[in-house]
């Protein structure tokens, strides 16, 4: 709200590259800047100074309307709570109505819907249901199966398993994890979980106080607890844990992955050649 | 000891739906305790959280609350002001136009003087640790404050029992270390009486007694230290174990003979520290 008493600088100085095929974790609290950032990787917010360049496309500054289009079919946003999208009469025509506003003919926008339905783990007989007799977990699967079929090379999440329970939140992780991997996307998840971000993250970026306030990869993140700390946030369990261990035992270890089953390994040959 | 709440079994049947969401649950709520009620989504636990203050009717069976019976209407009113609900949005629990217009509706509904109704606000803003922000307007106030003041609003009535259903799992680390931590002064000093249904297991952990949901029904009652110990159970109710559990059971399967299972990191490094 520029130029009224509201105006507020949400972001400051963000300087940030992400590189193709990256899984990026975003992790901050509320009021930190996150989704104000990822508002603008696809042009819903544009910047009051400085620049986005998403593959060739670029969001400038003051320019002038500029290929929105084609950014926007770059970068799938998964917003939180995404089921709240959900409009049409059947789940087949609400995964249709992106592809066919931008300019997919009806046959093959039939043809994607039966693709990405199944790419998110639902049966093809959902398509002719309503969105609305689904249950909750379903209707998250095809909100994210919608955002598929615009085939984006940029998938970005904003806290996708918000509301869902354990089981529920590991499912829909697994999923997007597999999708990255085979489609060879560059995801960015905004999360407040260090562990979703410890478990699947190649690099993270903390947000603090509309800054970028750390990025690295998670090992080097995690050496900064009491940086995190200021910005409200702890590293993992797994390495609360290990350096609890390593205070008791006098041990350095170190993690490389952030797993339960690693940290027990790690721990267990530590004491195995103390028995020695 | 002191029942508050006794639930007799209820079965609950939402309208047009075939399969009960309860079925013969049976449950008391002892004075002064931390309830956990775990379960999957789907499990009942939140329809069961609703039967404690009338907000649903039991099919068959019955809810008492102290003296009083959730199907009498001439008891209904008595058992909303003994039992005040946190829901889990804390967007759709605000109804003022700020802090002290928000507690005060909930007053003017009991019919509450002006007078007795000021020194009430005052009162339960404090109790929150919320006093600076009576005027407010509540979209300047973070996911955890909108949730502290609903809880205010809840203490102005003077009730024995405050249900939290799912009240943290929309906030962010902080917000939700600042609402259990003022929930937990409440039920600590002032004997409130808590029941929280959650998926937080850190959280329930920490609480005198848990209850399993699970299709409808009740799967086990008991304190943490019994109820954590069993894993067939937690795995068939839909539930991940907490984190020390997992990483005990994982250094057993890496050969570490621990003698049990460890609730907390500091038991669990301790019991290692002894083997090394």
């Amino acid at each position: 709200m520029e130029g009224t008493p509201f105006e507020r600088r949400a972001l400051h100085d963000i300087n940030l590259d992400i590189a193709d095929g990256t899984f990026l974790a975003l992790i901050g609290h509320t009021g930190s800047g996150k989704s104000t950032l990822i508002q603008h990787l696809n042009g819903l917010l544009k910047p009051s100074a400085g620049s986005i360049k998403m593959g060739s496309t670029e969001l400038k500054a003051g320019g002038k309307k500029q290929d929105l289009k084609s950014l926007r079919k770059k970068a799938g946003i998964v917003f939180q709570y995404p089921e709240h999208q959900l409009f049409e009469e059947t789940v087949e025509k609400d995964i249709m109505f992106g592809p066919r506003n931008f300019g997919m003919s009806e046959e093959s926008a039939k043809l994607t819907a039966a693709k990405v339905i199944e790419m998110v783990g639902l049966p093809e007989s959902v398509l002719t249901k309503s969105p609305f007799d689904l249950s909750g977990g379903q209707m998250r699967r095809v909100a994210i199966a919608g955002v598929l079929a615009m085939n984006p090379e940029v998938l970005i999440l904003d806290e996708p398993t918000a509301g869902l329970d354990p089981a529920g939140r590991v499912e829909i992780m697994e999923l997007f994890y597999s999708l990255h991997e085979r489609n060879n996307l560059t995801t960015i998840l905004v999360t407040h979980s260090m562990e979703d971000a410890s478990r699947y993250a190649d690099e993270i970026a903390v947000m603090h106080k509309g800054e970028l306030y750390l990025h690295g990869k998670p090992t080097d993140i995690f050496n900064e607890r009491e940086a995190l700390k200021k910005a409200g946030l702890d590293v993992p369990e797994t390495v609360q844990f290990l350096q609890k261990w390593n205070e008791k035992s006098g041990l350095h270890l170190a993690l490389t992955k952030f797993t339960v089953e690693e940290l027990a390994k790690q721990v267990s040959q530590s004491l195995k050649k103390r028995g020695n | 000891m002191e029942n508050i709440i006794t639930v007799k079994d209820v079965t609950f049947n939402y309208p047009g739906e075939e399969t009960p969401t309860l079925k013969g649950v049976t449950l008391d709520v002892h004075k002064g305790e931390w309830l956990s009620i775990v379960g999957h989504n789907g499990s009942g636990k939140s329809t069961l959280a609703k039967m404690l203050n009338g907000l649903l009717l039991p099919s068959e069976g019955a809810v008492y609350v102290s003296q009083y019976t959730t199907g009498r209407p001439d008891d209904i009113w008595e058992v909303r002001r003994l039992v005040g609900m946190v829901f889990q949005n804390p967007d759709n629990q605000f109804v003022g136009t700020s802090v002290q217009d928000d507690i005060a509706f909930g007053l003017e509904n009991f019919g509450v003087p002006r007078e007795e109704m000021v020194k009430r606000i005052n009162e339960s803003v404090a109790r929150v640790g919320m006093e600076a922000f009576l005027n407010q307007e509540p979209h300047q106030l973070s996911g955890g404050q909108k949730q502290r003041v609903a809880i205010a609003g809840i203490l102005a009535q003077k009730p024995s029992v405050i249900v939290l259903d799912e009240a943290t799992s929309m906030l962010d680390p902080i917000g939700r270390i600042e609402v259990i931590d003022t929930v937990r002064e409440l039920n600590k000093k002032e004997g409130i009486t808590v029941i929280s249904i959650t998926h937080d297991l850190e959280e329930a952990l920490s609480a005198d007694r848990v209850v399993v949901m699970k299709m409808g029904e009740k799967a086990a009652e008991g304190i943490p230290e019994d109820i954590f110990q069993q894993r067939e159970l937690l795995k068939s109710a839909g539930l991940d174990l907490p984190f020390s559990l997992k990483l005990s059971e994982a250094l057993r399967q890496q050969g570490v003979e621990l003698d049990k299972s460890y609730l907390t990191q500091e038991e669990l490094v301790n019991a290692l520290w002894k083997l090394a």
